[in-house]
């Protein structure tokens, strides 16, 4: 059987515009077509907070990503999804971007920024979020990475925000003996 | 009996990963002086230490006075050899610097940690580090009057995904860790981890990327160029 293991680490983030408090939920997703499982580590998260990081400043994340899944297919290779959010001094958090990026195919070392979005909504959200402070966002946040037939991103309305700097080491194992080549 | 070191055959049943480097220095933003760092390899259930030492800490290093580098050199050196059988839970070095302040006390100045390179050869890596930050402003004040400034319980903490969303950090300097990575047996086992392309992994440097430490802002007052430094 065809084994993958992803190692790395989420380095940390620039250009966001929110002052201070960022972190990060992280999710690799898999296609819902093949039933990709895991035999170790964890496939989704949350880093710490950078108090500092934010306006002009690299926030520091450090978190480490150590995933081992077993390949039924070539068809849903994983994709690295991840949400960027603020934590303010009062303990509510801001939604900041929302990218994702594909988990390359090939062995190695690999250095991905992923650039992100943040949805602004049309004039009634902008001044609910001027006002109140809610920020738009995704009711079903898995539309980032994958698009189901039927379904379309045309009409939401956003912005782009800030880089996520990823950092991964992708190991394949028993792929060309297989007859495939990454 | 020999007392020769077995020599493993292609034939066993795990492979070998050998690392040996050198924790090469720091620049730490603000004016911190008189640091030292202590390392530990922190690694999964299916790994072992064949050779060598997991942990280590090192000499206080001074500035030079007399120059405007504002860098440490510790040229520590880390030499460790696992034997494994799985991919998963590969070694990671876990950095945590200290200082020593005025009154003598060791003062922690930051974390990081390293994933050692997968891929054979000789590798560059900078490690971002950062420590934690008191949770209200009371204890913030309290700790900065009887100068015990929060620590990691566990220094492997950063090295480990789990509770990470509870702690509040803020960035403290980089680390320069140089690493060569041998490995042995990994294709047997019918692990490729791109080691045909290291050559490739070897350049760090340029293009903007956040492991490198060109243009890293660190938001403290006069912070040399790091680019320039390095």
């Amino acid at each position: 059987m065809a084994e993958l293991h992803l190692l790395g680490t989420i380095l940390g983030c620039s250009d966001f515009k929110e002052p201070s408090g960022l972190f990060c939920k992280w999710k690799i997703a898999t296609g819902e077509s093949y039933d990709w499982q895991t035999l170790g580590g964890e496939v989704s998260g949350c880093t710490q907070v950078d108090a500092l990081g934010g306006e002009g400043t690299d926030g520091v994340w450090d978190h480490p990503i150590d995933s081992h899944f077993v390949i039924p297919s070539m068809i849903g290779w994983p994709r690295m999804r991840v949400e960027v959010w603020s934590r303010d001094s009062g303990g509510s958090n801001t939604l900041c971007g929302y990218g994702f990026c594909n988990i390359p195919t090939s062995p190695g070392l690999h250095d991905i920024d992923i650039a992100t979005w943040v949805p602004c909504g049309g004039i009634h959200e902008r001044l609910c979020s001027f006002f109140l402070g809610m920020k738009p966002h995704l009711k079903d946040p898995s539309i980032v990475a994958h698009t189901r037939p039927g379904e379309s991103r045309f009409g939401l309305k956003c912005e782009s925000s800030g880089v996520v700097y990823l950092q991964i080491e992708v190991i394949t194992s028993n792929l060309e003996a297989q007859g495939v080549c990454c | 009996m020999s007392r020769a070191p077995k020599i493993p055959s292609t034939s066993d049943s795990s492979f070998y990963v050998m690392a040996s480097g050198q924790i090469e220095s720091a620049i730490f933003s603000g004016n911190l002086d008189n640091l030292y760092c202590r390392y530990a390899l922190s690694f999964g259930n299916d790994w072992g230490v064949i050779h060598g030492v997991d942990s280590g800490l090192s000499q206080i290093a001074r500035k030079d006075a007399g120059s405007q580098d504002q860098s440490v050199t510790w040229n520590f050196p880390i030499d460790c050899t696992f034997k494994a059988t799985n991919a998963f839970g590969w070694p990671r070095l876990a950095i945590s610097v200290y200082g020593v302040d005025a009154l003598g006390r060791d003062v922690v100045r930051g974390y990081g940690s390293l994933l050692l390179p997968t891929s054979p050869g000789s590798h560059v890596r900078y490690v971002h580090t950062y420590t934690p930050m008191s949770s209200s402003i009371l204890q913030r004040f309290i700790s900065w009057m009887s100068g015990t400034h929060p620590e990691f319980f566990d220094s492997k903490f950063v090295s480990q995904g789990e509770g990470r969303e509870v702690t509040r950090v803020r960035n403290t300097g980089v680390v320069k860790v140089t690493v060569n990575v041998m490995t042995k047996g990994m294709e047997s086992f019918g692990y490729n981890s791109g080691g045909g392309v290291a050559g490739s992994t070897l350049n760090m440097g340029g293009s903007g990327n956040f492991s490198t430490t060109g243009g890293f802002n660190m938001g403290g007052p006069a912070t040399p160029a790091l680019s320039e430094r390095y």
